[in-house]
């Protein structure tokens, strides 16, 4: 709402600085946003919140001021000097629960042209376009009382009267307007619509009709000032995505005692600026709203802002606000005015009162004594557990990202998603912003890729990023998708990577390094790898994750497939893993507290061997042998080589590990290893088929 | 007179340079088959008065190669260190390897932030579901269908339903459907509105939080966020609280602090006020407590809802709220 500082005081008896209305408007909770001077003139922006539509006006505003200021209110002072009788008009209102009270005048022999300066000026200044005096006129009152008022012309309405009604109501189904604005528009038979003795003419409370216009021909006016039920006029302009001054008012209320005032002011300055004469008024009033009364106990008052305030303190800030009080009991009641439809509870007896006393006034104060409270075990678990695993990866190196949590339903497709997988379950949104996201994410890989390829295309070599997010997932039995979280993690380096160091942080192995370690951080023994079915993935170099024999997510090379569908200009290495932390964390919630377990003091006797074998034989076979031998003697074994290539039978592979053998409760003698690990030596052999390097 | 064997002992030991050289020397004079060794084996075929004496000179000849072995070894080695010391030398200048530069999300930074806080006046966690029923955003927080206050709020919508929630309020009703008070908790989270332009984007944090107990009032809510504001933004930043208007709160208020970019002298970020808003609050409204089955008017409490993304705008000084989701890692690094 734009409020000319001069308009303003016109309505405000009493001196009051420029400077300080601003401020003084913001802190009782009209937030004046900016100030602009225009000529020299000051205009307020104010910004209006949704349940103050009595400040949509010059003079709702006046009567802040006035109670801010504890000052004196100048209403309009104006007299219709002569109203004539017998217009042979009707007004039905057929529908009396969409449209409380209508009420109209007639103008005969008005002549319509340029509205004078001051009055241009004034709604120029609001914001308002100037069209002719008797349409800046109507908008004029709209800004000086906050009430919408429409214009017909009057020899352009058939059969004598105005009908008020949905098409329901006259048994139509719709209807077709052309608006002022020149665009037709199709109306349900829901809306709200004003009609002459044939025709729609207007519709109710958002725009009138082209065939009813003011236009300079016009010689004869009826001015329409009415009160619609504010959902009916608010469904039908959202319906048709047309907001008007008049829909923004009706649809948050406006005053229904003043609009007759607001009618009589506009028939007197059309009267003052494009002559004619003014008839009688009709007024139809089918519906009243009935006065609110609030009662409420001014000690409860003071103690739930924390102020002290006397009766005739509280009395008296009310007073100001146009609420009268008086006593009943122990209790005080308040008269609300009509022009107040935003009060109904004593809370809003106690927010009037705490805004004009100021907020800044009131003291603040923290509370001394809390009564401890818990959360919820499980939760505060998992909370903990997520923020580990993020503290975990940001001290690994991983940078963490967060992506919007949509994603685009062709995603899938470049991924090669199945048509059975459960990431085709997405949720779609009706009135996404962008095809791109017009469906909420079942996989957080997309929107990491996406980083690392566009960091790519700004010339970022090397990236590793980590996500921790929902995806969501349509659940048949419930109304919500099931929302879980995943971690995803992403390495790039471009194919002439170099580094001083034999180590790659962004290989496949950097990355199941990762994995294993925040397993191991988590104490979580029992996973595993298998070569991955994941499409998007590298066949040969990609793994699904299984914990306790369930997959709870994937680790591989992207597929170079999936990696020709977007826009590398280089040859990037990309490897990625995504895993379900719900899964996760239900294993780790099941990992019994840890107990102490002595360990030998005596010391351990290493064994190296080196064997050659089938190419294709897969590490973790010769762990499990190891593992399986079971000898209590063992304390652990790794594989330090694994060595391909020249020097090596084609075929075949070479793979050194380690041993280390250790008792709990002697120092182990030379000969009994080696009796022990020849044993474990011949037992793989035998189980594979290799042979030793010597 | 010398002892001969002596004498070449020392030649012989004067000559070593390495370790190995010196266990050659031992083991020629005293090792198993050494001249000393062999000469020491055959005492025992001389006479008892010779053998006497030629066994007091073999031993202390032994004694003495033993102990000069071992100081050349001492020396050796010392040697040895002094050497490897100078040798095994490395660049310290040149760069550690690449593994330990990893960096939070400035906007879960801030996140953490504000949990420790809160976390010490306290608060608890709550959570709730991203996409929620239109009853639990809207309804259950007083503001019905076809209420202008949904015109503050672009909805994401899944069905007639479902949205995707538009701020974090929910977890009010949702949690107070479920415990009774006293209530202290906070919920942070992702929410959506369907708005994207330079100062929006489709998805963003709040944190939300209630306060809810017999007596609570709204100067503890001005307490409980000045102190607040100032643990987060510094001691000395100015607040104030100005009336406001939320559907679920009365009274309400938004809060602003001093601008903290030009010192409250008025500059672009803060249109020229001087104050910047940065959280919303006010007293629960009793249609919520309704809502969440409560006896009326028994409690009372306060709410209060604040933009991540804008706090930690301001405290870093970023000045497009794209940069969080643009994941450019150069920006990324920076936290």
């Amino acid at each position: 709402m734009r409020v000319p500082l001069s308009w303003l005081k016109e309505y405000i008896e009493g001196q009051i600085d420029d400077n300080i209305i601003a401020d003084s408007l913001t802190m009782a909770g009209l937030e004046v946003a900016a100030l602009e001077q225009i000529d020299r003139d000051k205009v307020l922006e104010i910004e209006v919140t949704p349940n103050r539509s009595d400040c949509l006006s010059i003079i709702g505003i006046a009567r802040e001021v006035k109670a801010i200021f504890d000052l004196k209110l100048k209403e309009p002072v104006f007299r219709i000097k002569k109203e004539l009788k017998g217009s042979n008009f009707n007004i039905i209102i057929a529908n009396p629960e969409l449209c409380y009270r209508y009420a109209v005048r007639i103008i005969k022999g008005i002549t319509v042209g340029p509205s004078p300066q001051w009055l241009k000026e004034r709604i120029e200044k609001c914001g308002i376009r100037s069209i002719n005096n008797i349409v800046d006129i109507t908008n004029y009152v709209l800004l000086e009382y906050g009430h919408p008022l429409h214009a017909f012309d009057l020899d352009l309405l058939e059969g004598h009267r105005i009908r008020v009604g949905t098409p329901a109501d006259f048994g139509k189904e719709d209807e077709e307007i052309e608006t002022l604005d020149g665009v037709k528009r199709k109306l349900s038979k829901e809306d709200l619509l004003i009609w002459d003795g044939v025709k729609p003419i207007a519709i109710a409370g958002v725009m009138g009709s082209a065939n009813s216009e003011v236009t300079d021909k016009t010689k004869n006016i009826l001015i329409e000032s009415a009160y619609f039920k504010p959902e009916s006029i608010r469904r039908t302009s959202k319906r048709l995505g047309l907001i008007t001054e008049a829909s923004y008012r009706f649809e948050r209320g406006t005053d229904i005692e003043a609009l007759k005032e607001a009618l009589d002011r506009t028939a007197f300055l059309i009267q003052e600026v494009a002559g004619g004469d003014i008839y009688e008024i009709i007024d139809i009033y089918p519906k009243r709203i009935p006065q609110v009364k609030i009662s409420f106990n001014t000690q409860k008052l003071c103690k739930f802002i924390g102020v002290n305030l006397k009766d005739e303190e509280i009395i008296n800030i009310l007073h100001r606000l146009h609420i009268k009080v008086h006593k009943e009991g122990d209790l005080h009641v308040a008269h609300v005015p009509s022009h107040r439809q935003d009060l109904s509870i004593p809370e809003d007896i106690a927010e009037e009162v705490a805004r004009i006393f100021g907020y800044d006034k009131i003291p603040s104060e923290l509370p001394q004594v809390f009564k401890p409270l818990f959360e919820d075990e499980e939760f505060s678990k998992k909370r903990r557990f997520l923020r580990n695993i993020r503290t975990f990866m940001i001290n690994l190196g991983y940078n963490e990202a967060v992506n919007f949590s949509f994603m685009s339903p062709e995603e899938l497709n470049i991924f090669e998603i199945p048509q059975d997988d459960i990431r085709r379950k997405y949720v779609s949104l009706l009135n996404p912003l962008r095809q791109e996201e017009s469906t909420l994410r079942t996989m957080l890989m997309p929107g990491l890729l996406k980083n690392v390829e566009r960091n790519t295309s700004r010339g970022i070599d090397s990236v590793r990023f980590f996500e921790i997010g929902k995806v969501f997932f349509k659940n048949d039995e419930t109304i919500l998708p099931k929302e879980i979280v995943h971690l995803g993690l992403i390495v790039k380096k471009e194919e002439d990577y170099k580094t001083p160091f034999k180590e790659d942080p962004y290989d496949f192995y950097a990355l199941k390094g990762i994995l294993d370690g925040l397993f191991r951080h988590l104490k979580i023994e029992k996973f595993f790898y298998n070569r991955s079915e994941e499409s998007f993935l590298h066949k040969g170099q990609s793994a699904d994750i299984f914990v306790k024999g369930d997959k709870i997510g994937f680790i591989g090379m992207i597929s170079p497939r999936v990696l020709s569908k977007y826009d590398f200009k280089t040859k990037p290495h990309i490897c990625m893993a995504e895993i379900n932390l719900e899964k996760l964390f239900s294993i780790y919630s099941e990992v019994s507290y840890i107990t102490y377990k002595p360990f030998s003091m005596y010391p351990p006797v290493k064994r190296d061997t080196a064997l050659l074998i089938s190419r294709d034989f897969e590490a973790q076979k010769l762990l499990d042998l190891i593992k399986k031998y079971g000898s209590d003697l063992i304390e652990d074994f790794y594989i330090f080589d694994i060595y391909k290539g020249k020097g090596i039978p084609e075929g075949k592979q070479n793979i050194a590990f380690r041993v280390i053998y250790r008792a709990f409760d002697r120092t182990l003698k030379s000969e009994e290893v080696t009796e022990l690990h020849t044993k474990l030596i011949e037992k793989i052999i035998s189980e594979t088929g290799a042979e030793i390097r010597s | 007179m010398e002892d001969p064997l002596k004498q070449q002992f020392l030649i012989d030991l004067n000559k070593i340079d390495s370790l190995q050289a010196l266990l050659n020397t031992k083991a020629k004079y005293i090792g198993k088959k050494g001249i000393l060794t062999e000469k020491i084996k055959i005492l025992g075929q001389l006479p008892q008065e010779e053998r006497k004496a030629q066994g007091k000179i073999l031993n202390e000849l032994k004694n003495f190669i033993e102990e000069q072995i071992k100081n050349k070894e001492s020396e050796l080695k010392q040697n040895q260190i002094r050497e490897s010391l100078t040798r095994d030398y490395i660049d310290i200048t040149f760069p550690g390897k690449d593994y330990y530069f990893g960096g939070s999300h400035p906007v879960n930074k801030t996140l953490l932030e504000i949990i420790d806080i809160f976390s010490e006046l306290g608060f608890t966690i709550e959570e709730g579901p991203e996409v929620e029923l239109d009853y639990y955003n809207f309804e259950a927080l007083n503001i019905p269908k076809n209420h202008p206050a949904r015109d503050m709020q672009d909805t994401f919508y899944v069905n007639e339903d479902v949205v995707l929630r538009t701020h974090t309020s929910p977890v009010q009703v949702r949690v107070m459907e479920k415990k009774k008070p006293p209530l202290r908790f906070i919920s942070p989270g992702k929410v959506y509105r369907c708005d994207s332009d330079v100062t929006h984007t489709p998805m963003f944090h709040q944190v939300e939080g209630l306060m809810v107990d017999e007596e609570v009032s709204f100067s503890h809510l001005k307490g409980m966020l000045i102190y607040f504001l100032q643990r987060f933004f510094g001691k000395k930043i100015p607040v104030r609280f100005r009336p406001s208007f939320f559907p679920f709160t009365e009274p309400s208020t938004e809060i602003d602090i001093g601008c903290i970019i030009c010192g409250a002298k008025g500059c672009r970020v803060c249109k020229g006020t001087g104050w910047l808003e940065v959280l919303g609050a006010g007293m629960v409204h009793p249609n919520v407590f309704k809502f969440a089955g409560y006896p009326d008017r028994k409690y009372t409490g306060f709410a209060f809802g604040m933009g991540v993304e804008r706090l930690t705008m301001l405290k870093y000084g970023i000045d497009d709220i794209r940069l969080f989701f643009d994941n450019d890692i150069r920006f990324l690094r920076q936290f």
